[in-house]
C-alpha cells in the first residue's frame, strides 16, 4: 500500500466523531465515516447574529457618471450619514452515517438565512407585536452522499465547493461568509503515491427542462445549452490534527495542491435569466450560439511551521466566448477572451506561545482598462460603462473585446468596507494586509483577542478607477473577540477607510471622505 | 499629494457631517429589465416594434438626401444553398458617417400642439433638419407628419401636419401583407412656405425574409420592407415626386435596422422598381 494510502487508512481510523458538511471541497474525503452497528448521527452549526452600522460608506463623494452611488443612501433624509443593517442565520449541518461504515449522507440547512431583523414585521408596523415567517425559511445549499471504497472515496450531489485558500472557490464556511460555492457533482477521490488525486464531474447548467409524464420530473430538452465541467485535482492534505502532531513533534508540515478545470458551452437561452419585463416563451427560436470554453489553473500552496505559517494561492483563467450575443436572432461577429490572474499570499508568526501574533498579507487581482472595476457579474451590467463608474462591464463590443479582471471569491475577506462593501469584492487590484493580534485573557477556556489589520489597496489599472488614480485608500479594521470551549463567539469590530484620490468625484469636484462601520457578531455554536 | 497616517483621523471626522451624496434614493444600480425578446417568429408584433424613448441607435450613414450622390446596394439579396435569402450589406462606402437617432417624448416640442394624438418624434433626415411625428398602438406606428427640429430654421419652418395620421406600419408585419395609406397636408407650411398643401402617398409592401449580414452583426431573420413614397404638392404647381425605400426590420429593435433610399424620381418610365440598385442613402445600424 502506498504512504499515501496508508495515510488515507490512518485518518479513516483516527476520526472518531461525526462531522458536519464542512469542510468543503477535495480535503473532504470521507475520513469521517466508520463502522458502527448502528446509524449514527451528527448535528452541528451555529446561530449567527449580527448589528452593523455604516457611516459614510457613500464616502460623500456623489454619484458616478452612471448615476451610481457607492452605497446606498437614505431615500427621505439625503443628508443622512448614518445607516443600520442587522441579520441573523441559523446554520445546520447534518450528517446520518449508515451501519458498516461505508456510506453517509449530509446536508447543509441555513435556516432564516441572513434574514433582517425586524423584517417580517406583521400588519401596520407600528402595531406590530411579532414577527412574520419568511416565505422561504429553510434554505438547502448541500445535500450528498458519500461512499467510501477499498479505493477511494466518491461522493455525489450538491456538495460544498472550495479549494486552497478560498481565492477563486469558496465554501463559505467562515463565520462571516455570506455565500459560499456549491456544485452539482459527482466527484472520486483516492490516495496516490503520498497524495490525494481528485476527478469531480459538475453539471453546473441545465439547458431548458420540461416536465415529463408524471409532472415530478423534468427532462433537459436542450442538452446543446447545458453547462458542464470537469475538474482534475492532485494534493497534499494534512487534517488539523495531523497539523497538530506534526508541530508538537517540532517538524513542519506542507499542505499543497493543483487543480485544472475545464467548462464548456455550445450553445445558450438567455431568455432562461435574462431580466425580461415579461416571462419570454421559450421555444428552438430562444437557442443561441454560445460557444463557450474556459479553463482554470490554481495551485496552492501552506507551509505550517510551529511558530507560523505562510501561505499562498495562484490561479489563472482563460475563457473565449465565440458567440457574445444575448439576442436571439443577432449575431455579433466578434469574439471575446479572457485572461485572468490572482494570487494571495498569508502569514501568521506567534510570538511567546501565540500571545502575540503578526502577519502580513497581501494579494493583486489583474485588471481591465474598461471604466469601473467589474466585481458584478454580467446581468448587473447590461448597460456599458463610462468613465468614472464604480462598476461596469469591462468588455465593450465595440472596441473592447476582453475581460481581464480577476475578482476574487466575494467570500476571500481582506477587509470590512472598500472591497466588502463599495467595490465588491477584491479586482483590478492590489492591497498588503499587515496585521497583528494580542491575546489579553485566557480563562476556562475562554479567550479575550484584541486584533487589528491595515490595509493599503491600489487599482492595477487606473482607467477602472472613479477617480481615476492609482490609490484606493488606507483601511483600519481593528477587532475584539471572545470566545468560549462551549460555542459562543463574539466579535466587536470596527472599519474606518480613508480613502485616496481613486475614489474621488473629479467630474463633480468632490473629494471622497473616510467612511466608518461598527460591527457587532455573536455567535452560538453546537 | 496625500495626507500622511496622522491626518487620517481627521479625515474620519469629516465623514460625520451632512452626507453629500444627494439625488439617489436606492443608492443602487439595480438592472433594468429588458421589455422585449426576439421570438423568430417570422413576423413583427407592435410590442415588438415599441420604441424606448431616450435611447440612442447608431447607424453608418453613406451618401445624403438630396445630395444628389448616388451608390450601389443589393436590395434584392441572393438567396442562398439553404434556400434563404441573405442581404450582404457588410461591407459599407468609405465615406460613411455615424448618426444618432433618438426616439424623444413629443410633449417637449415646440410642434407639439399642431399634433394631437403623437407620442413621440424622429429624425426624419440624416440630417437632424426635420423630425417625424408618431403613435403606436396593437394595430399600427401611424405617421402624424413631419416638422422642423426648431421652430425658426434658417431654411424656414417646415410642419406638415396630416388631417388623419397614416398607418405607416400595419401590426403584425410578415411576409405578403401590403397596403396603401394616404397623407394629407392642408394649410401647412414648407420651408416657409405657407400655406402649403400636399398628399403623401405610402405603398407600403412585406415582401421578403431572411438574412442581412452588415459590419459586425448578422440579423437571422429579417422583414424586408418595399416603401413607395409620393409627394403630391397641391399648391405652387410643383409635379409629384416619388422615392422609393427598402427597409429592413427585426424583432425588438423598434428603428429598422437598415435601410436604402431611392433617388427621387418624377415619372413611372424612371421609376426603379422595388429591388432598386442605386440607392441615394445607405444606412446601416452601428453598435448600439
Amino acid at each position: 500500500m502506498s504512504r499515501g494510502g496508508r495515510g488515507v487508512l490512518l485518518a479513516l481510523c483516527l476520526a472518531t466523531a461525526p462531522r458536519a458538511a464542512r469542510p468543503t471541497g477535495f480535503t473532504d474525503y470521507g475520513n469521517d465515516i466508520l463502522a458502527s452497528p448502528e446509524p449514527r448521527y451528527g448535528l452541528s452549526g451555529a446561530l449567527r447574529l449580527r448589528s452593523e452600522i455604516f457611516a459614510n460608506l457613500d464616502l460623500d463623494r456623489g454619484p458616478t457618471p452612471s448615476g451610481e452611488v457607492f452605497f446606498p443612501v437614505s431615500m427621505s433624509e439625503p443628508g443622512r450619514q448614518v445607516l443600520y443593517a442587522g441579520d441573523l442565520r441559523l446554520r445546520t449541518d447534518l450528517s446520518v452515517y449508515a451501519p458498516g461504515g461505508m456510506v453517509a449522507v449530509k446536508a447543509r440547512i441555513d435556516v432564516l438565512d441572513n434574514l433582517a431583523l425586524g423584517s417580517g414585521a406583521d400588519g401596520l408596523t407600528g402595531d406590530s407585536r411579532t414577527q412574520r415567517p419568511p416565505g422561504a425559511a429553510f434554505r438547502i445549499k448541500r445535500a450528498y452522499g458519500e461512499l467510501v471504497t477499498p479505493v477511494g472515496y466518491l461522493a455525489a450531489g450538491r456538495v460544498g465547493a472550495h479549494w486552497g485558500l478560498g481565492l477563486l472557490v469558496n465554501g463559505g464556511d467562515c463565520a462571516d461568509c455570506d455565500s459560499g460555492d456549491a456544485a452539482d457533482r459527482v466527484a472520486f477521490i483516492t490516495p496516490l503515491v503520498g497524495h490525494l488525486v481528485a476527478l469531480a464531474y459538475d453539471f453546473s447548467a441545465t439547458g431548458h427542462l420540461v416536465r415529463r409524464r408524471d409532472e415530478a420530473r423534468v427532462v433537459d430538452v436542450e442538452p446543446a445549452a447545458a453547462v458542464r465541467s470537469w475538474s482534475v485535482a492532485i494534493l497534499r492534505h494534512n487534517t488539523p490534527a495531523a497539523h497538530r502532531r506534526r508541530n508538537d513533534a517540532g517538524r513542519a508540515t506542507w499542505d499543497y495542491g493543483a487543480t485544472y478545470a475545464h467548462r464548456r458551452q455550445a450553445r445558450d437561452i438567455p431568455a432562461s435569466y435574462l431580466p425580461l419585463a415579461a416571462p419570454a416563451t421559450v421555444n428552438a427560436g430562444q437557442v443561441v450560439d454560445r460557444g463557450f470554453a474556459a479553463e482554470v489553473v490554481d495551485c496552492y500552496l501552506s507551509l505550517d511551521f510551529g511558530v507560523g505559517r505562510i501561505a499562498v494561492e495562484a490561479a489563472m483563467l482563460l475563457a473565449s466566448v465565440r458567440q457574445t450575443s444575448l439576442t436571439p436572432g443577432l449575431g455579433i461577429g466578434a469574439e471575446a477572451r479572457a485572461r485572468q490572474r490572482g494570487a494571495v499570499f498569508e502569514s501568521d508568526f506567534g510570538l511567546a506561545a501565540r500571545v502575540i501574533g503578526v502577519g502580513l498579507d497581501a494579494g493583486v487581482a489583474s485588471g481591465d482598462p474598461a471604466p469601473g472595476f467589474g466585481a458584478q457579474d454580467g446581468l448587473s451590467q447590461l448597460a456599458f460603462g463610462k468613465p468614472g463608474d464604480l462598476n461596469g462591464p469591462q468588455a465593450d463590443m465595440r472596441t473592447d473585446r476582453r475581460i481581464d479582471n480577476f475578482r476574487f471569491h466575494p467570500d476571500y475577506r481582506v477587509d470590512r468596507i472598500l472591497f466588502r462593501e463599495i467595490i465588491g469584492t477584491v479586482t483590478d487590484a492590489a492591497y498588503v494586509r499587515p496585521h497583528a493580534q494580542v491575546r489579553l485573557l485566557r480563562l476556562r477556556g475562554a479567550e479575550l483577542v484584541a486584533s487589528v489589520a491595515a490595509i493599503a489597496s491600489w487599482a492595477v489599472d487606473v482607467g477602472s478607477t472613479p477617480g481615476g488614480a492609482r490609490a484606493l485608500g488606507v483601511e483600519i479594521d481593528p477587532t475584539l473577540g471572545y470566545q468560549t470551549e462551549d460555542g459562543l463567539q463574539a466579535a466587536f469590530e470596527y472599519a474606518v477607510l480613508f480613502p485616496f484620490a481613486g475614489l474621488d468625484n473629479p467630474r463633480l469636484g468632490l473629494a471622497a471622505k473616510a467612511g466608518q462601520l461598527f460591527r457587532l457578531r455573536l455567535g452560538f455554536g453546537f | 499629494m496625500r495626507p500622511g497616517l496622522f491626518t487620517l483621523l481627521a479625515w474620519a471626522a469629516t465623514g460625520c457631517g451632512e452626507n453629500l451624496t444627494f439625488g439617489q434614493s436606492d443608492g443602487g444600480s439595480a438592472p433594468g429589465s429588458l421589455s422585449c425578446l426576439p421570438n423568430l417568429d417570422g413576423q413583427i408584433t407592435a410590442a415588438e416594434a415599441r420604441p424606448v424613448l431616450g435611447r440612442s441607435v447608431s447607424f453608418l450613414v453613406s451618401g445624403a438626401t438630396g445630395g444628389g450622390a448616388v451608390q450601389r446596394v443589393d436590395t434584392a439579396g441572393v438567396v442562398a444553398a439553404d434556400g434563404r435569402r441573405v442581404w450582404d450589406w457588410s461591407r459599407g462606402e468609405s465615406a460613411e458617417r455615424t448618426a444618432a437617432v433618438v426616439a424623444v417624448p413629443l410633449a417637449a416640442q415646440w410642434y407639439s400642439a399642431w399634433f394631437p394624438g403623437g407620442e413621440f418624434v424622429a429624425p426624419l433626415d440624416a440630417a437632424g433638419r426635420l423630425d417625424a411625428i408618431y403613435s403606436i398602438d396593437e394595430a399600427a406606428l401611424y405617421l402624424h407628419g413631419s416638422a422642423s427640429r426648431t421652430e425658426s430654421p434658417a431654411a424656414g419652418r417646415t410642419l406638415l401636419p396630416y388631417i388623419t395620421p397614416v398607418a405607416l406600419l400595419r401590426f403584425p408585419l410578415s411576409v405578403g401583407r401590403r397596403w396603401t395609406e394616404v397623407g394629407e397636408v392642408r394649410s401647412g407650411s414648407l420651408d416657409g412656405l405657407s400655406p402649403w398643401s400636399q398628399d403623401d402617398s405610402y405603398e407600403v409592401a412585406v415582401d421578403e425574409s431572411g438574412e442581412l449580414v452588415l459590419t459586425g452583426f448578422r440579423f437571422q431573420q429579417v422583414l424586408r420592407l418595399a416603401i413607395k413614397i409620393s409627394a403630391a404638392p397641391k399648391t405652387g404647381g410643383a409635379a409629384p415626386t416619388s422615392v422609393r425605400e427598402v427597409l429592413f426590420m427585426f424583432e425588438c429593435f423598434s428603428v429598422d435596422v437598415a435601410r436604402a433610399t431611392s433617388p427621387v424620381f418624377v415619372t413611372p418610365d424612371t421609376d426603379p422598381g422595388a429591388s432598386f440598385a442605386v440607392a441615394e442613402e445607405v444606412r446601416r445600424l452601428g453598435w448600439f
